[in-house]
């Protein structure tokens, strides 16, 4: 036979009660009347009496609860100047009784949030912040359709007969990026919820617990009455901020058990890409002096010296890498603008030199030692894509700029393009 | 049989006088029954002792939300002068709606307690009661309780009282 303690046998009932999720559902609805009667049968001299009974009754009392969740799994990131990015929330009415709400805002600023720990070297604070219903719950920030919560003095409502028992309410925190921010720069905000009559925080239960800024009132407990009770007594949240929604102004404080508010956080993380450009110039030949290199694909210069002298040949590489842990960078084109005094390719001011002799590699000041393309032909522009794609494309005949697309960089990718021009 | 003749007068005067026989019934009802019945719920709460640890006391069911544990209790007492039957008290209590029974914590001293999953109809010991759950005959779960059933085996004499107790949890 097994034998279980008080606390054992009530552990037991919430588990079946509630299961296992840690939030206490809504529960038997408050203003219930729960009855229990009993009846008594007994004999006398072997004869049956009449039945006796007896009952006692109490109204269930409005547990209040409110539980918020970001329903984002990481932090969400952004692009500076990016508009309308979305921080998700859920927010659930864990009462026994269909509540008002109220929510307000918390910006961490430097403030390391649980599970949002700013790893970036500085933060960044949105513009246009404002919390949007998702009318329709499909998790999607429709401009058209979802509506924006109306704010009074400077926290929010949700509208009426939005917040039934146990039924999420889906919010976002809309924000637009500033342009200054920067890569790793984070933005970390705390969602809060509190339980309401109406548009006015409910400031304390009959337990003598205040939400914050609140006062207590010297309430009778009441078998009959319907009484507030904070059930938030549960939730633990000590990474979440908390507001004052008797002034209407953030805190932070961190969240408590049972003043009748609750919180979650949520981050976004400026990911942009780190392109960084490059570009040497070799002269490799002149009409005097001859060749710069030793040979083709050859790094070992000549003695030869040539100078940039009318008719001499100079090569340009132009890089551009994506550094370690930025965001990818899509369609990358670099564009160069000649100058007038030098022609795309060769030969066409000057006598054509036998044969264009190209280092296998160039060395850039900031991207280190750079592959250059065996293939490269002087007669037309070199491209290896940041994929390592090697692409020989004529030139546009008359063009004086050099324009390219190498595709998309990745984190650490390096793209060129090589090309020759006559000096005229 | 005097007992059955002045019951059957009070019902008689409810009858007759209507909202006025209630109020006699109430003072007919302690004069003349042989034995008065009385019923209260008290909440279980949990505290932490001086000691360290963890423990349970009974406070009055002021506040109950979703979650409490609840005591009730039901007295009994044999107000007359003559010896009620033995083997012949039982007391039927349904449990209350909205609440969970929580297994063991039925008790009364002197009596066999069954329970009921049908609403009263067929009793059964806690360890024997059964259901069918899809399709299956099976052994009932606290949930599945709908009544509880006390049956005193004693004579209860003039003037002896006792109680009967169960825990719920309010959904």
């Amino acid at each position: 036979m097994m034998y279980f303690n008080g606390k054992g046998r009530l552990a037991m009932a919430f588990v079946f009660l509630f299961g296992t999720g840690g939030v206490l559902a809504a529960g038997t609805t408050a203003g219930t009347d729960v009855t229990n009667s009993v009846t008594l049968d007994y004999q006398v001299n072997s004869i049956d009496q009449t039945q006796l009974t007896t009952s006692v009754s109490f109204e269930v009392d409005r547990a209040l609860s409110v539980v918020v969740s970001t329903a984002d799994a990481d932090v969400v990131n952004v692009a500076p100047g990016e508009t309308n990015v979305l921080l998700s929330f859920d927010v659930t009415n864990t009462s026994n009784d269909d509540m008002d709400l109220l929510l307000g805002v918390v910006d961490q600023n430097a403030t390391a949030v649980a599970g949002f720990t700013n790893a970036g070297p500085g933060v960044f604070d949105g513009t246009s912040v404002k919390l949007v219903l998702d009318v329709n719950a499909n998790g999607v920030y429709d401009v058209v359709g979802d509506t924006d919560l109306v704010v009074a003095a400077n926290h929010y409502s949700l509208p009426s007969g939005d917040t039934v028992p146990d039924t999420p309410v889906r919010i976002f925190l809309v924000a637009d990026v500033p342009l200054t921010a920067v890569n790793a720069d984070q933005a970390t905000y705390s969602l809060v919820a509190a339980v309401a009559n109406g548009v006015n925080v409910i400031q304390g239960d009959t337990n003598g617990h205040i939400t914050l800024g609140g006062v207590a009132t010297d309430v009778v407990d009441d078998i009959t009455l319907v009484q507030d009770i904070f059930a938030d007594n549960v939730l633990t949240s000590a990474e979440d901020g908390s507001y004052n929604f008797v002034t209407s102004t953030a805190s932070a404080v961190q969240d408590i058990v049972s003043n009748g508010q609750h919180s979650d956080s949520a981050a976004f993380v400026v990911s942009s890409a780190a392109l960084t450009i490059e570009k040497v110039v070799q002269v490799i030949w002149d009409p005097i002096n001859g060749y710069h290199f030793a040979g083709d694909n050859d790094d070992t210069p000549s003695t030869n010296n040539p100078k940039a002298i009318p008719g001499s040949i100079l090569m340009y590489v132009v890089g551009v890498q994506n550094g370690a842990g930025a965001n990818a960078a899509t369609d990358v084109q670099i564009m160069d603008d000649l100058s007038e005094d030098l022609v795309e390719g060769i030969g066409t001011t000057t006598e054509i030199p036998a044969a264009i002799l190209k280092p296998d590699n160039v060395t850039f000041a900031g991207l280190g030692l750079i592959d250059v393309p065996n293939a490269a032909d002087a007669s037309q522009l070199t491209i290896r894509d940041c994929a390592g794609v090697v692409i020989t494309a004529p030139f546009i005949v008359g063009d004086p700029e050099v324009s390219r697309n190498i595709g998309t960089c990745t984190a650490g990718q390096t793209g060129i393009i090589v090309y020759f021009v006559t000096v005229k | 049989m005097l007992n059955r003749i002045i019951n059957s007068a009070k019902v008689a005067q409810i009858v007759c006088q209507g909202f006025l026989g209630v109020v006699l019934m109430a003072v007919a009802f302690q004069a003349a029954a042989d034995v008065s019945l009385n019923t209260t719920v008290q909440k279980v709460e949990s505290y932490l002792a001086e000691d360290g640890l963890r423990k349970t006391r009974l406070v009055p069911a002021l506040e109950i939300i979703p979650g409490d544990e609840l005591k009730y209790i039901v007295e009994y007492t044999n107000i007359g002068n003559t010896a009620v039957d033995k083997g012949s008290v039982v007391i039927t209590d349904p449990i209350p709606a909205d609440t969970i029974y929580l297994s063991g914590t039925a008790f009364g001293s002197g009596t066999e307690i069954s329970f009921s999953a049908d609403g009263g109809k067929a009793f059964s010991s806690e360890r024997n009661l059964q259901v069918e759950r899809n399709g299956e005959v099976v052994i009932a779960r606290p949930a599945d309780y709908t009544t509880i059933r006390w049956e005193f085996g004693p004579v209860l004499e003039p003037g002896q009282k006792g109680y009967v107790s169960f825990n719920v949890v309010l959904k």
